[in-house]
């Protein structure tokens, strides 16, 4: 991405600079990735890099999508915050069947975007 | 973890935060997240963000912060109590005779200080009837003062003074 708005970012958080450094370096706008993805590419511990993303995110790095994925395979709803996520959702990829949501069915997901502020 | 349980956990962890000093935040945020499952830690840890730990308003309220209005108010209220009732107490004793003037001036704080006490005390009190061709009806706080105000306290003594020296002179007569 190489927005100097990064670069500042990077700035006031020294301690993390490598890896907003790393972020920096793949992140591609227009691509998803999901958490899991991005602690596997940059070998971050959950803790940091979940604080770092909420930075991203606050000031439009990233998109931060909370995805509701189906047993079967593939998502079946996205909710702009942890908030809207409801406690169950009906499954239309597995006729229909109302399946409760927790945290082995949710993911978060974020996608960079080009105006971050 | 369901959502709710997800919720809760934030829940958890933001309070324990907003106990701590800003610059301790951050440390122990890690570290309750590493308590939870792999899968739990990233849900959790993206919605308790920067912003959410560093924000003043939330985490710098101590008790006194919180409550201090309250706290304010409850203690003037207690000292205006305690006071005025030592005040009436040692009018009472300097003056056991009181001026129809005193009388009323003792009535009034009496009725002031009783108002205030009934704020503190739990329950309910609902009065309703006549009182000088005027209908009454209160509740509460105002229904105690406005019973200490009919009832007459100085009133009731001296009528109770007045029945005792009236039994007194009559058992004298006999």
């Amino acid at each position: 991405m190489s927005l100097p708005n990064l670069r500042a970012l990077a700035s006031n958080r020294p301690q993390d600079a490598a890896l907003i450094d790393k972020l920096d370096g793949f992140l591609t706008p227009g691509r998803e990735y999901t958490f899991d993805r991005l602690v596997e590419l940059t070998g971050a511990d959950e803790a940091t890099l979940s604080l770092i993303l909420g930075e991203l995110v606050k000031h439009k790095f990233l998109h931060q999508i909370f995805r509701v994925e189906s047993p079967a395979g593939g998502g079946i709803d996205d909710f702009e915050s942890f908030k809207d996520v409801p406690v169950t959702i009906k499954d239309w990829r597995a006729g229909d069947r109302e399946i409760p949501v927790t945290s082995r069915n949710l993911r978060i997901v974020y996608e960079p975007t080009t105006d971050g502020v | 973890m369901t959502v709710p349980e997800l919720h809760e956990e934030v829940r958890r962890i933001t309070d324990i935060l907003a106990e701590l000093p800003v610059n301790a935040r951050e440390q122990r945020r890690r570290e309750e997240l590493n308590k939870l499952s792999r899968e739990d830690r990233g849900l959790v840890g993206s919605v308790i963000t920067l912003d959410v730990i560093t924000r003043p308003q939330t985490m710098q309220e101590n008790f006194w912060t919180k409550n201090w209005e309250k706290l304010f108010t409850y203690g003037f209220a207690v000292l205006f109590i305690v006071g005025f009732l030592l005040i009436t107490l040692a009018v009472v004793l300097f003056f056991p005779d009181p001026t129809p003037a005193q009388e009323f001036v003792l009535r009034i704080i009496l009725t002031i200080v009783a108002g205030l006490a009934g704020l503190f005390i739990p329950g309910f009190l609902h009065i309703e009837g006549k009182w000088a061709n005027f209908g009454l009806r209160a509740s509460g706080a105002v229904a105690l003062a406005v019973l200490v105000y009919i009832k007459n306290p100085p009133a009731l003594i001296r009528e109770s003074n007045a029945d005792k020296a009236a039994a007194t002179e009559a058992r004298d007569k006999r």
